[in-house]
């Protein structure tokens, strides 16, 4: 049974589709037992979704590579990742239903699915119809900003009182839960009188500058809300689980796990080195639960030390200070670095223990102070040590730039098209699309595989842009691994292969119609 | 709008309000029962702001908010027991001293290093602390500071602060809360706890 219901927010007139207009509002984590029809679930799960077993170490065959500065060293990945990764892991979350509220151009949306991975969603509709506002509710679900990286008042629909809602209902192998986030009315408006009309777009909630120095908490977790002008309180997604109120989005991450393609992320290999930190960071996040942490309590850090420093000049900060906040930022630093070294082999290896497919292989690597000196065996402490003198010694030189000269947040993931041994800024745009869904497509595999279950993948306009042999590669290995898809494009017929499995829905103007 | 009174009672009402867990309801509802009490609480209450007005002061020894100076914590001789805990503020000093479990003196910093929001050293009350240190005999500063950046930056400082004075310094466990079960853990805590394991 497929049954949807939207109400298009600009004249607020219900527009049904197959169903029946719900009330107006919904509320956080509004979905309940008692809404969602037939209670197909059972009772409510107890246990915990299990992770994978613990890394195994193992003797390497791949080999990575860390370069810094012009020295090389390798590490070599265990094999261990790529013998598991043929190992199906569980079938991932599907969306039983998912209800919106003034989120972008919806008043409401209530989707009702039918919540098996097997079976794919298509939202198809011409530009600006709201097919990728559908995806960004559902990427609401984990920690971050979403896919479009999105302030936190940003996808309060126009014309609404201010709040928005993202609720949906996921059945997973271990039973349904209810997740729920958004931001309050009342809170929302409390923002925007203390900002005023112009302080809309003030500097600290563009954490998304790729400034080396700036240092980016926003897809950390750890520096989610934003602070308002005037009493310094911060605005803060709320976030709940089957009705309860979680801490912050973080604790979305047991529950769910996310993977999104998106033509945003065309750039990932052009850009600047902090869009693939970024890119990295997250999946990261996603195999290391206490990665976001580390890296936000290290940034904090270092924009405490960059601060001192600006503030009271080299000479004048207290040096027993500097010394506690580079103490804080070596402890922080390794962590980050060790974890994005791991994350990276592993990456790597499954990448190379991947199929031949329609999408080239990476050769992964990365760059970094600290990394690098991790992955030449380096201990921690003694990487922390070396990274402490480091910071000291160019304390005088970091207040000059205003930036911090060495760290995690100056590394950056290298990435090579591995057939052509080329780098992959330098590869044709048609060789990078392909070099990216193939990355995206081992960062499922990767996590599905340390988590146990498969991730939700979120694919945005992405069949347009490959030929039919990829297209028909890609539906193939999405359909090995497992995970439910949500895909959007323009154009029905790309989705041809998928007649049968997929639920189609047509958008339009903020309206959604199940299309067969 | 009528409010049913006159300015004095809405006036008590603001300001009842704006104390911390209190509200506008349930400072109306207060003010209410206060006027229904008259005589047994509010005469005395009246009485006991008054008197704490007057006296209130901080103890120029450990930062302690109490109406004698120096604080009856520090005027206390069993509590000189060559122990002192070091906290953030008032607040976490009452707290351990309402568990009983701590019986040396106290001493309050004022706050944590945070550059983020201009407070350094000197505005903490750190020379101070080590003043006491080398003037009280003490043997031991348990630093019980919160586990945050700040708060770990701060303790970090001020053990290096304390370093000439060769003073024991320790710092409270983080870890695995009593009655906590691992399962339920965030991965932070349970990094703690495992750097901190002791062996039994």
């Amino acid at each position: 049974m497929t049954r949807v219901t939207s109400q298009r927010g600009d004249t607020g007139s219900g527009q049904t589709g197959a169903g029946q207009a719900r009330s107006g509002q919904a509320g956080l984590g509004q979905i309940g037992p008692d809404q969602s029809g037939p209670d197909q679930f059972g009772p409510a799960p107890t246990a915990k979704p299990a992770r994978a077993a613990a890394p195994v170490a193992a003797a390497g065959t791949t080999e990575m590579t860390a370069t810094t500065g012009g020295t090389e060293m390798t590490g070599t990945a265990g094999t261990a990742a790529a013998s598991r990764s043929s190992m199906a892991a569980l079938p991932g979350p599907a969306v039983a239903r998912l209800r919106l509220s003034d989120f972008r151009c919806y008043a409401t949306l209530d989707l009702d699915l039918v919540a098996d991975p097997a079976r794919p969603v298509v939202l198809t509709g011409p530009n600006g119809a709201g097919k990728t506002n559908v995806l960004e509710a559902l990427s609401f679900l984990s920690p971050g900003r979403g896919l479009r990286r999105a302030r936190l008042v940003e996808p309060a629909r126009h014309g609404g009182a201010g709040g928005w809602s993202v609720a949906a209902r996921l059945v997973a192998a271990d039973g349904p839960v209810d997740l729920g986030t958004g931001i309050d009315t009342a809170a929302a408006a409390a923002q925007a009188r203390a900002k005023g009309p112009a302080g809309a777009l003030d500097a600290d909630a563009d954490a998304d500058a790729d400034t080396d120095g700036g240092g980016d908490g926003g897809d950390g977790g750890a520096d989610e809300g934003e602070r308002s002008g005037a009493d310094g309180s911060r605005l803060r997604r709320r976030c709940r689980i089957d009705g309860t109120e979680a801490s912050g989005p973080a604790a979305f991450d047991e529950r769910l796990c996310l993977v999104w393609l998106t033509p945003a992320m065309d750039g990932l290999f052009t850009d600047a080195a902090g869009v693939r930190r970024r890119f990295l960071d997250r999946l990261v996040g996603q195999v290391a639960p206490g990665h976001a942490r580390a890296l936000g309590a290290y940034e904090t850090a270092q924009r405490e030390r960059q601060t001192l420093l600006a503030e009271r000049g080299y000479l004048g900060a207290d040096p027993g200070w500097l010394r506690a906040l580079e103490g804080r930022m070596a402890e922080h630093g390794v962590a980050v670095a060790a974890a994005r070294l791991d994350a990276v082999r592993r990456l790597a290896a499954t990448v190379e223990a991947g199929p031949e497919t329609a999408f080239p292989k990476a050769r992964l690597a990365l760059a970094g102070t600290i990394e690098a000196a991790l992955a030449a065996g380096a201990e921690p402490a003694a990487a922390a040590d070396a990274f402490r003198a480091r910071l000291k010694a160019a304390r005088a030189e970091d207040a000059r730039t205003g930036r911090t000269g060495c760290g995690p947040q100056r590394s950056d993931l290298l990435v090579d098209h591995a057939p052509k041994a080329m780098p992959a800024r330098l590869c044709s745009t048609g060789e990078q699309k392909a070099l990216l869904v193939g990355l995206v497509l081992a960062q499922a595999r990767l996590t599905a595989e340390r988590r146990g279950q498969a991730p939700l993948v979120l694919l945005d306009e992405i069949a347009a842009h490959l030929d039919g042999a990829r297209r028909a590669a890609l539906f193939d290995a999405l359909r090995r691994l497992g995970g439910q898809v949500w895909a959007t494009g323009t154009d029905r017929a790309l989705f041809a292969a998928l007649d049968g499995t997929a639920q189609f829905f047509e958008v339009a103007e903020g309206h959604i119609l199940a299309a067969g | 709008m009528s409010t049913g009174h006159a300015p004095d009672i809405d006036r008590l009402i603001q300001l009842l309000g704006k104390l911390p867990g209190l509200g506008p309801r349930s400072a109306r509802r207060a003010v209410l029962h206060l006027i229904k009490k008259r005589d047994p609480l509010l005469v005395p209450l009246a009485e006991a702001l008054a008197t704490v007005r007057d006296r209130v002061r901080t103890c120029s020894v450990c930062g302690n908010a109490d109406t004698v100076d120096p604080c009856s914590l520090c005027a206390d001789p069993r509590r000189a027991t060559g122990t002192l805990c070091v906290v953030e503020d008032v607040a976490d000093l009452w707290a351990l001293d309402r568990s009983d479990l701590f019986t040396g003196r106290y001493h309050v910093l004022g706050g944590t290093l945070s550059a983020l929001d201009g407070i350094g050293p000197d505005d903490l009350s750190i020379a101070p602390l080590v003043d006491r240190v080398r003037r009280e005999a003490i043997e031991e500063v348990i630093l019980a500071l919160n586990a945050t950046v700040d708060g770990q930056t701060t303790a970090h400082y001020v053990t290096e602060r304390l370093a000439s004075t060769g003073v024991r310094v320790t710092a409270l466990a983080h870890g695995l809360p009593v009655g906590g079960e691992l399962d339920y853990l965030d991965d932070g805590t349970l990094a703690a706890a495992l750097q901190a394991r002791k062996s039994l």
